[in-house]
């Protein structure tokens, strides 16, 4: 063997080696797809708009409550829709100085007068809006990303589908159970802590009619969870709660699952310092009155104030274990600012995931014994040399992609397969050519040159347009065609280095030992 | 060894029989698309619920559907996915409906635990075969067999419980359903748990090993992300095509592919095969492989021109398939082979990718001699006509 010859020998072994080691073992070092491994996959769509109108009622409410320290009351405020409200007064006077208050403290409306009578209306800007509604989505990702977090699941991805959009993707390797985290997912675990006005009541119109016929202004109703006592259920009841509550979850140092004092799961909370004092002060100055814990807008529970609390209580009402836990985990994580839906739900248990492991392993082998066992009846001794690259070819595939990190689907295995096939293309290009140019009498040297030469045209081409119909594979797919895309791209690049490279370096070891026959 | 010799067929002058077998297959396609009004969708593209359900023992697939209508559910298709003795797979797809959609996957659930022929025996009240890790856990830290003082060593308790519930149903789902209670046990569990667990669970007859719920809106945006892809892929072709030889190559090749993907689609339609995203990936790699095996007789072809300048335009072209047809037998031959693996032994799941890929390969290796090589001749032969 010659010594450039012996070096390009060197460095293909040293090449096989180095990817043998990253791929070494396959069941670890090759990151497989959920479709393989099992797990769950979830796209999700927050409904931006809600937290837009979540956003303005929050403001009606404080701005009335500013607007009463001030003075200015007004005689009715309403909603008039997701994003702006009026309100109503009895004098000119009292709505212009309304409107320097909005002006100076709510800039990121636009205010709007109207006489007869004198009103003030308010709408969110739109680029405030859209300000609004990217807050959400990201407020949303956080959240999700938390509450992950919590739940403990290895290797998970969470991403916004789109810079602007209101998509998220979520896949969970090896997750189990997609209706309980699609659950944990959705849940808006909005906690508030509010006063109650009146109540409770048995139905709304007996609400209404013992706070005197009307709703007082910065009040709503908000019903209760129905709960089960000794087998009965109780139907919901009615509160009249003030909107603007006096500690919110986002306030929340801790919650952890807890007991109450008969034992059954709870949900424990801890406040942060500022708002533990306010609370504190809160409630020793409404002592008798009751205070009612709404989650996910409804009343969980409403005890009356019997002393002081600052920082720390329990939040029961009939959880079961994991409900507690849950919820718990679901208040430390954070709340969703907006609801969201579930657009794509695609989960794969761990046994499917194997069975499909299974069958492609399967179809590879008796393909690839096929095709080895034709080009070795079909070329003879250059038959090993085709072999021989069609093992190297697989072995790069594995190494690339394993330290690519790429991800093995279920058409990538397919993807795979077809490459066993599709590779032995180039080494047939040439030893066709090689075959051509003997029967025109050449010597076993310049007919190898030769053939080498004048497949590569057709070699590069035809592998060029598979690549090209890859990448737009890659382009568009979504994750286990994107799998099948990976594959055959890496596959055609390393089957190119194989035929043109190896399978030359082979025949010219062949050679070199100076015979003067070929076995093709 | 050789399969084929040199042959000498002359494949230009029987290219009249070639647009014939093309025609009745682009006619076949068309009629069966029309009388079955387009592809059967998937869900990838229709949109709706589909699970895939491994039963204990072979269901009556009437009385399953009985049961999902009667349970409320709308138009279900029930199809055996697998049925070999251990693993029977039925796939269950109900359709979207309307605006909401998002309970869809729930109400088969309900309805699967009424179909359910094993029932619960007494005080065992929940299904080891569909229960959770955190069911399991949360059961087992309630009753605490292994008497922890939970006072003091509550995380203990709960992270051997978690690791318990963990190793119980990691075997559940490495085998997807359990009948008996001997691989558990085989797992060296504590006697006291496995007490309990017996006494607390019983087996179910099934278990959902996949789910997908596509919604509408998904399906509509895949549809036409779809077609994109398909048409930058055939311009992106052609551009590279004309770029690396002329625009009548490029033309005739691109001719050779849409032809090759209408009888692929086709071939769909008239077996009612259901088109879903892989089957896409499959036509993609079809147009890639097709144009492979086109480009190498192309190459061919310009090689000769360029060479044996005298030799008529027809010589030239039947020659060039005649010296790439036996490297165009043994490709074809060795992808059909592997492809043919993947069809018999690949499974359920890719089914219809390598059924896609199946009708490809044999229909990209016929138009490369009988559609792309006859639309390049005529196109030549005008020019050269023109030149004169």
């Amino acid at each position: 063997m010659s010594r450039n010859n012996l070096y390009k020998f060197g460095l293909i072994l040293a090449i096989s080696i180095f990817c043998l080691f990253l791929s070494y073992p396959p069941s670890e070092q090759i990151n497989l797809g959920l479709d393989l491994r099992g797990g769950i996959h979830l796209v999700l769509d927050v409904v931006v708009e809600e937290a837009v109108a979540g956003q303005v009622r929050t403001d009606m409410g404080r701005f009335q409550d500013l607007l009463e320290d001030e003075g200015v009351v007004p005689s009715e405020t309403i909603l008039d829709s997701d994003v702006s409200f009026s309100m109503t007064f009895n004098t000119e006077l009292l709505r212009d100085q309304a409107e320097v208050n909005a002006i100076n403290y709510y800039s990121s409306y636009n205010v709007n007068l109207s006489s007869n009578p004198p009103t003030l209306n308010l709408s969110l800007d739109p680029a405030e809006q859209d300000l609004a509604k990217d807050a959400a989505v990201r407020q949303a990702l956080q959240t999700i990303r938390n509450r992950i977090d919590q739940f403990g699941v290895a290797e998970p991805v969470i991403q916004r589908q789109g810079m602007t959009g209101t998509r998220i993707l979520v896949q969970l390797p090896g997750a189990e159970d997609p209706e309980r985290v699609k659950n944990l997912l959705r849940t808006s675990a909005i906690l508030q802590f509010r006063l109650v006005q009146e109540g409770p009541a048995e139905t709304r119109e007996a609400l209404v009619a013992a706070a005197g016929g009307q709703l007082p202004p910065g009040t709503e109703i908000v019903e209760s969870i129905p709960e089960t006592v000794n087998g009965i259920e109780i139907p919901p009841m009615f509160y009249l709660l003030d909107i603007v509550p006096i500690v919110e979850g986002g306030e929340l140092k801790d919650a952890r699952l807890s007991q109450d004092e008969l034992g059954l799961p709870a949900i424990g909370f801890t406040l942060e310092a500022t708002s533990a004092q306010k609370f504190g002060e809160f409630t020793s100055t409404n002592i008798g009155r009751l205070l009612a814990i709404v989650l996910d807008d409804r009343v969980q529970q409403a005890p009356s104030i019997q002393a002081r609390i600052d920082g720390d209580g329990i939040i029961s009402g009939q959880f079961t274990l994991e409900e507690a836990e849950d919820r718990s985990l679901m208040l430390r994580s954070g709340a969703l600012p907006a609801s969201i839906e579930y657009l794509e739900d695609r989960s794969v248990g761990p046994s499917l995931g194997r069975e499909s492991i299974r069958q492609g392993v399967l179809a590879a082998i008796i393909g690839m014994s096929v095709v080895i066992a034709f080009m070795l009846i079909y070329y003879k001794g250059a038959g090993i040399n085709a072999v021989v690259a069609l093992a190297l070819n697989l072995i790069i595939v594995m190494g690339v992609m394993a330290s690519l990190q790429a991800t093995l689907t279920l058409p990538g295995i397919a993807g795979l397969i077809l490459l066993i096939g599709m590779s032995v293309d180039a080494n047939v290009l040439i030893f066709e050519r090689i075959r051509e140019e003997l029967d025109l009498g050449k010597t076993v040297r310049s007919s190898i040159d030769a053939g080498f030469s004048k497949a590569f045209s057709a070699i590069l081409d035809a592998n060029l347009t598979t690549l090209i119909a890859a990448a737009f594979l890659f382009q568009f797919g979504t994750g286990p065609v994107k799998g099948f895309a990976v594959t055959i791209t890496i596959g055609i690049v390393a089957s190119m280095f194989t035929a043109l490279f190896v399978s030359r370096l082979l025949f010219a070891i062949w050679t070199s030992t100076r015979r003067q026959t070929l076995s093709i | 060894m050789r399969l084929i010799g040199k042959t000498h067929i002359d494949f230009l002058s029987r290219r009249g029989i070639g647009a014939m077998v093309s025609a009745t297959l682009i006619l076949a396609s068309i009629a069966s698309f029309v009388f079955h009004g387009g592809l059967r969708y998937g869900i990838d593209f229709a949109g709706g619920s589909q699970v895939i359900v491994l039963f204990a023992e072979r269901p009556d697939l009437d009385v399953l559907r009985d049961t999902l209508v009667a349970e409320g559910i709308e138009d279900p298709t029930i199809q055996e996915f697998v049925a070999q003795p251990g693993r029977e797979e039925v796939l269950i797809r109900t359709p979207l409906k309307g605006e909401d959609n998002a309970g869809l996957l729930g109400e088969i659930y309900s309805a699967l635990k009424v179909f359910d022929p094993r029932q619960a025996g007494v005080g065992q009240e929940l299904d080891f075969n569909t229960v959770s890790r955190e069911v399991v856990a949360s059961r087992l830290l309630a009753v605490n067999p292994l008497e922890f003082n939970i006072v003091v060593d509550i995380d203990d308790a709960r992270a051997e419980y978690e690791r318990v519930a963990d190793l119980a149903l990691s075997v559940r789902d490495q085998a997807g359903l359990l009948s008996s209670w001997d691989s558990v046990e085989g797992t060296g569990i504590d006697p006291r748990i496995l007490n309990w667990m017996q006494t607390t669970f019983y087996f179910g007859g099934y278990a959902v090993v996949g789910q997908d719920f596509v919604g509408p809106q998904v399906g509509a945006d895949l549809r036409l992300q779809t077609a994109y892809a398909m048409f930058w892929a055939l311009l992106g072709l052609l551009a590279y095509i004309t770029y690396r030889f002329e625009s009548r190559f490029g033309f005739a090749a691109v001719v050779a592919l849409v032809h090759d993907v209408f009888i692929a689609v086709g071939a769909f339609s008239i077996t009612d095969r259901e088109f879903n995203l892989p089957v896409v990936a499959a036509f993609l790699t079809i147009v890639g492989y097709s144009l492979n095996d086109t480009v190498v007789v192309f190459d061919r072809i310009r090689e000769n021109r360029q060479t044996q300048r005298r030799m008529p335009l027809a010589e030239s072209i039947n020659l060039s398939i005649n010296q790439t047809l036996s490297r165009t037998m043994l490709t074809s031959g060795t992808t059909l082979a592997v492809v043919l693996s993947l069809f018999f032994y690949g499974g359920p799941v890719i089914n219809n990718f390598a059924f896609a890929l199946l009708v490809g390969v044999v229909v990209g290796t016929y138009s490369s001699i009988f559609v792309a090589s006859p639309v390049y001749y005529e196109l030549a032969k005008r020019a050269i006509a023109k030149k004169k």
